[in-house]
């Protein structure tokens, strides 16, 4: 923030300074901006739309971070440490143990005991209403009111106390079950139905978002005594401990490091305590979280703020072609050349502010939008993260900033360019001749160019730094063009040099695995421009081959007047095809991975189900049993899994680097039928089916996932670790270690099994006895989905939810989809650039050849000839931006799907959306004629006799 | 002129005979009135142009009539900003006009559409102006050839045509030279083969020498005389005296009214 504010007053002091002590330059350049005002206006909602992209991305990241911290105040709020205690007996004696002679740093020590339960409400206005998922906590109401100082801050403030039989629930889970005070719930647990009396609802914070349904101390003792045998394969009650530190909800957390230190010496004593620092946690995960997408939108963003780039570059070529004569007598008249460079300047900044005001405040509509469509993609998960859009001043500021900068600084450079212009040539308006010191300039540049280049390249290689060697060859490649072409003609060295960039950048995945594994979304940034700048390299270089395609296509005057001029203009059209096809581009790749992944659901589903169509889940503290199921209709057999929630991490690695990862303990009945598919497994197995009946046969052995150790949303997160490795696993309760052997890894994790194990394995390393999920597959001949719903009505009062494997796959594969939408709609601005980039340089075409148009009708061209050579001109240039865009971004990610394992060790199949690629060049380009339909026909009105009269 | 007459005489190849014949009797003719050479190839009655702009009107045309001859080299002289360029946009059709007609060929070009009007412009006129209109992204050739195109000839044709073109008014070896590499003067002549190339019946050309020095101007107005000399009927607005009494007829505009019409030797008087 303060850089960028030091470099926007550096990038102002002069425009400032000139705007106040130079009146000349301030008429100038204030009388340019004023002359077209309508142009005016959209340079500045071009580069207007970068800023907005910017700003909508920094306002994306601040919104889930705010509703991430939201929780904090909806599910924690006093609440900053946790000490979860395995056996709920012992939750008093904790207590004591942590409050000792009090704890220093933190104002409240509440204890509490609580069973997952479902809970159904068979008196519902409309019908009977259930939760499956949901829990019973005691603790002291009065006790509890109070916790950590602030009534409020609990959800409990003005709520009385409550006896046996009695119930006071929050609001959240009220609404689910349209439940009011007085209503008489249900719930299940331990194969008991508890009858409770609402008799009050808190609203959804603090203590009660968690507690969900508070009961008086004593009742979940009574339940479990009265309990039928089957309990004992439930899980126990879990007791917890709850620290409040001194501060409110979010500075409290400071703290906590410290006090966590003291109240696991504490509790040393006991077995089975974990003890954690909650809301630090969630903080951090909040940001961490807010910051990935922030980078993630950015990242993508970054494509179409280097368009918008583009097109300012443009606009700003344009303006000093438009004024090169003025400028030249300017110069005549003895304006120095510094001057002409200010005036710019003031122009351009003029520009820059005005665009950093309405882009901060177009990127708070955008952001809206981008929250509102990640909302109802994710909105059947759970809904557990109430997504809603926060804005932060410093964001917008910071949005602004960046805006300003870029398009300052593109101004400045630009400025400097056309600035350097032959006084002769400017007034008889002839290209700029090549002097000596404009060949030695370009000889320093490419120089200097090829020694950064392969500078890049060494470092990048060697240490390895993925987007540095990304971007090193190419950058030497491109370079070397200005050197080679002093000495050999110029288009063949475009060719094979610009060929050789665009080959490298396709490829460098396959060339160097290792070095770019590490890469982030600024890699693909990179590989877009470097692709698209070598593919318009290479297009532009070919321009003699459309003039050939003319000459051979017949005397046609409309498609000889739409080349001539872009192909005349070849910086300038460079530019435009650039700005289409970058944007292009990445739509087409985003695509093509939507639709490989899409594609692949069936696919997803088969490896991941193995000999079982779906699984099914129930409430702990209340499971279904394989016997429940195994008796009911359509089910063939039942498999059970012991999940588990270790900490893994390479053997020989720091503590620091466990990371929480389930684990699915697995027994015999899972292999019957077939196994999910291994992408890798230790060549001492001769089969999938050999490494899981090794897994079962020996504890120590393990399969992984493949997303396990990867870090998440590079373009390469796939794990490194390999069958053979060794690996730790924790018992985050117990503290206790395991070494384990990988056996193999296995792909896409659908429905969140995490590791496999053996079931004696999960039951011995950490210490769990209670079955959690089962896999059932349906007779044959029957329809999984429909046994699937039938299932989850039957075992309500387990919290049964049984769900096809096919159907977790889609959905997951939906809400990528939908993601991937969101991305494509995020880029559509991007493209919405594009096109209003394209139709204002056609309203400039039109003003600088009016005279020309004007002579052409004379010679009996007719006005229609005169449309048709816009809308084809224009239509030329994005149909080339878009083809490029499209090929390039076809052919790349072909090679990163087919190639790299960026995306899991999955085997994919590469998957052409022809559908989707059929819009993506149909939309741009139809929007693209219809933008310059105005232009067109306004070039088609021109009358021939005023025309000519101008400026004679 | 018997030289010249072949440098620029085959424009006249692939005119009717019937032209050929006028041309020839014009050209034989000494010192022609206004109305000689037969038939009027434009005939222009009662024609009134008004430029309204938002104060006030300028009635920039007021009542002309006028003939001219197939084959007639007229000069349109008169000061500035008194509606010699007006005259020739509303006697060409370029422009629209308030009131009056004009007829070439026997028809009336300002009651045709827009479409019909172009592409009689395209077949009967060429148009020399005093900046060179050249189009900038084409070559010489290629600008040549845009009449020919117009007028449906194929690609080949029309280069073939061009190149001869170009030829003869002397530019055969810059053809694939663009505008900008051009001097004034070959800029011009350009124009000129451009304005020739389709071998229309009238030429105009407004100030074509206003934009060259005193030097390139001969080059270009001797061009401009071997095409009459070949037959073509030429029109040329200027305010140069010397290139005004070159003519075999004058016309001289004063405040939107011919002033004076007949020979140019009241020139020479002056
Ligand atoms: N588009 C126009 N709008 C208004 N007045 C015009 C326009 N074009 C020409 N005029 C006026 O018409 C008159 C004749 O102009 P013009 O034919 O160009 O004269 P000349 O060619 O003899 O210099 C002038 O007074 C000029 O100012
Ligand atoms: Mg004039």
């Amino acid at each position: 923030m303060v850089i960028l504010i030091v470099i926007s007053l550096i990038l102002l002091a002069v425009p400032l300074h000139d705007l106040v002590r130079r009146p000349t330059f301030r008429r100038l350049a204030i009388r340019n901006v004023l002359r077209r005002k309508t142009e005016a206006a959209i340079v500045v909602l071009g580069a207007a739309l970068g800023t907005a992209i910017i700003t909508a991305a920094f306002i994306t990241g601040n919104s889930f971070d705010q509703s991430i911290r939201n929780i904090a105040k909806t599910d924690l709020g006093p609440i900053d440490i946790g000490v979860e205690i395995e056996d709920a007996t012992e939750v008093a004696q904790v207590r004591d143990a942590v409050v000792g002679d009090g704890l220093p740093g933190t104002d409240g020590v509440l204890s509490s005991v609580s069973i997952g339960t479902s809970v159904v409400h068979p008196d519902a206005p409309g019908g009977q209403r259930a939760e499956p998922q949901s829990r019973i906590t005691e603790f002291d109401i009065d006790e509890a009111r109070d916790f950590g100082g602030r009534p409020d801050d609990t959800g409990l403030a003005g709520v009385e106390a409550i006896g046996e039989g009695e119930t006071v629930i929050v609001q959240r889970l009220a609404r689910t079950l349209d439940a009011e005070v007085g209503d008489q719930l249900t719930v299940f647990a331990y194969g008991q139905e508890i009858p409770l009396t609402v008799t009050a609802i808190t609203p959804t914070r603090g203590l009660m978002g968690s507690a969900e349904m508070v009961v008086v101390p004593g009742t979940i003792e009574g339940v479990l005594a009265t309990a039928g045998p089957g309990a004992a394969d439930a899980r126990p009650p879990s007791g917890t401990v709850l620290i409040s530190n001194n501060g409110g909800i979010f500075d409290g957390a400071n703290g906590s490091d410290a006090i966590v230190d003291e109240v696991v010496d504490r509790v040393e004593a006991f077995d089975g305590v974990e003890v954690g620092p909650w809301k630090q946690e969630l903080i951090e995960d909040a940001e961490a979280t807010g910051t990935e997408l922030s980078t993630l939108f950015t990242g993508i963003g970054s494509f179409s703020v280097i368009a918008g780039i583009l097109l300012l570059v443009n606009l700003f070529v344009m303006l000093a072609e438009e004024r090169k004569t003025e400028m030249g007598m300017l110069r005549a008249v003895g304006l120095k050349r510094n001057h002409l460079t200010r005036s710019f300047v003031l122009e351009g900044a003029a520009y820059a502010a005005l665009s950093a005001v309405v882009g901060a405040i177009g990127g708070i509509a955008v952001g809206w939008g981008i929250v509102q469509a990640t909302q109802s993609i994710f909105a059947d998960d759970d809904g557990v993260l109430d997504f809603t859009l926060a804005i932060r001043p410093e964001t917008l500021v910071v949005g602004g900033l960046v805006g300003f900068v870029i398009a300052g600084v593109t101004a400045w450079l630009t400025s400097l360019r056309i600035s350097g212009l032959n006084i002769i040539s400017a007034i008889r308006d002839l290209p700029n001749p090549r002097s000596a010191s404009r060949r030695l300039r370009s000889l320093v540049a490419g120089v200097a160019g090829v020694a950064l280049g392969v500078l890049l390249t060494v470092i990048g290689y060697g240490n390895p730094v993925a987007v540095l060697l990304m971007m090193g060859p190419p950058i030497a490649l491109l370079s070397a063009i200005t050197l080679i072409s002093r000495f050999l003609p110029r288009r063949p060295v475009v060719l094979v040099l610009a060929g050789l960039a665009l080959v490298y950048g396709a490829t460098v995945f396959q060339v160097f695995p290792e070095q770019m594994e590490d890469g982030d979304i600024e890699v693909f940034v990179v590989m877009g421009v470097v692709l698209t700048a070598a593919a318009v390299a290479i297009v532009t270089a070919l321009d003699k081959f459309w003039g050939r395609m003319i000459s051979a296509s017949g005397g046609a005057l409309a498609p000889r007047l739409a080349l001539a001029y872009p192909l005349n203009r070849l910086f300038r059209t460079g530019l435009l095809l650039g700005m289409f096809s970058l944007v292009i581009f990445t739509m087409t790749f985003i695509t093509a991975l939507d639709g490989t992944f899409s594609g692949q659901g069936p696919t997803f589903a088969r490896d991941l189900a193995g000999g079982y169509d779906m699984q099914v889940r129930s409430n702990p503290a209340n499971p279904i049993t394989v016997e429940d199921l195994e008796g009911q209709p359509g089910v063939e057999r039942v498999a059970t899994i012991q999940r588990g929630f270790p900490e893994l991490r390479p053997a020989g690695t720091p503590e620091e680097d466990s990371e929480g990862w389930a684990i699915a303990g697995i027994n015999d009945a899972f292999l019957e039928g077939g196994v999910p598919l291994l992408t890798e497994r230790d060549p001492a197995y001769g089969s999938d089916v050999a490494a899981y009946e090794a897994v079962l046969a020996d504890p120590s052995l393990i399969i992984v996932n493949t997303f396990l150790g990867g870090d998440d949303g590079g373009p390469d997160s796939g794990s490194d670790i390999e069958p053979g490795d060794q690996l730790i696993l924790r018992d985050p309760v117990s503290a206790r270690e395991t070494e384990m052997t990988v056996a193999g890894v296995y792909g896409g994790d659908f429905v969140f099994f995490g590791s496999f194990a053996s079931a004696e394995a999960v039951q011995t390393h950490l210490d769990i006895s209670f079955p959690s999920r089962h896999l059932v597959k349906v007779a044959d001949g029957l329809d999984a989905q429909e046994v699937a719903a039938d299932l989850t009505g039957r075992f309500i009062a387990n919290g049964g939810d049984a769900e096809t494997f096919t159907d977790a796959v889609n959905e997951e594969v939906q809400a990528q989809s939908g993601f991937f939408s969101l991305m494509r709609g995020y880029l559509g601005l991007g493209l919405l650039i594009g096109i209003a980039g394209l139709a204002v340089v056609m309203v400039r075409a039109v003003r600088e050849r009016r005279r020309q148009i004007g002579m052409l009708r004379a010679m009996g061209v007719t006005s229609p000839t005169v449309r048709g050579a816009f809308l084809a001109e224009s239509g030329f240039i994005a149909l080339q931006g878009i083809i490029i865009g499209v090929a390039l971004g076809l052919v790349t990610s072909w090679s990163v799907i087919t190639s790299s394992d960026s995306f899991g060790d999955e085997e994919l199949s590469f998957t052409v959306p022809w559908l989707a690629l059929v819009l993506i060049v149909a939309i741009p380009l139809v929007a693209v004629i219809a933008s310059t339909v105005v232009p067109a026909m306004r070039a088609a009105s021109i009358r021939p006799a005023a025309a000519l009269r101008i400026a004679d | 002129m018997k030289t010249q007459a072949t440098r620029v005489g085959s424009v006249s190849d692939h005119r009717s005979t019937a032209d050929s014949e006028l041309g020839a009797k014009v050209v034989s003719q000494p010192a022609p009135s206004p109305h000689a050479g037969g038939q009027p190839i434009l005939s222009a009655r009662g024609v009134r142009k008004i430029y309204r702009t938002g104060s006030h009107d300028v009635e920039a045309l007021r009542g002309v009539d006028l003939d001219i001859g197939a084959g007639e080299l007229m000069m349109v002289m008169g000061p500035s900003g008194n509606g010699k360029t007006t005259l020739l946009n509303c006697l060409s059709g370029l422009d629209e006009i308030d009131e009056g007609t004009v007829h070439v060929d026997g028809e009336e070009i300002h009651s045709m559409a827009d479409a019909k009007r172009t592409q009689h412009r395209a077949e009967r006129m060429g148009f020399v102006f005093q900046s060179f209109n050249l189009i900038p992204v084409f070559s010489a050739i290629e600008n040549v050839e845009i009449p020919l195109l117009v007028g449906g000839a194929t690609a080949k044709v029309a280069r073939v045509k061009a190149r001869d073109m170009l030829d003869r008014v002397g530019l055969g070896d810059r053809g694939g030279h663009r505008p900008t590499e051009l001097s004034g003067g070959e800029q011009q002549r350009v124009a000129i083969a451009r304005a020739l190339v389709s071998e229309p019946a009238i030429v105009w050309a407004d100030e074509p020498t206003g934009n060259l020095d005193s030097h390139t101007a001969e080059a270009v107005l001797e061009l401009l005389g071997e095409v009459h000399d070949a037959g073509q009927t030429l029109v040329i607005v200027t305010h140069d005296r010397s290139i005004g009494a070159r003519g075999q007829r004058l016309v001289q505009v004063r405040d939107g009214s011919i002033a004076y019409d007949g020979p140019p030797t009241i020139l020479e008087n002056a």
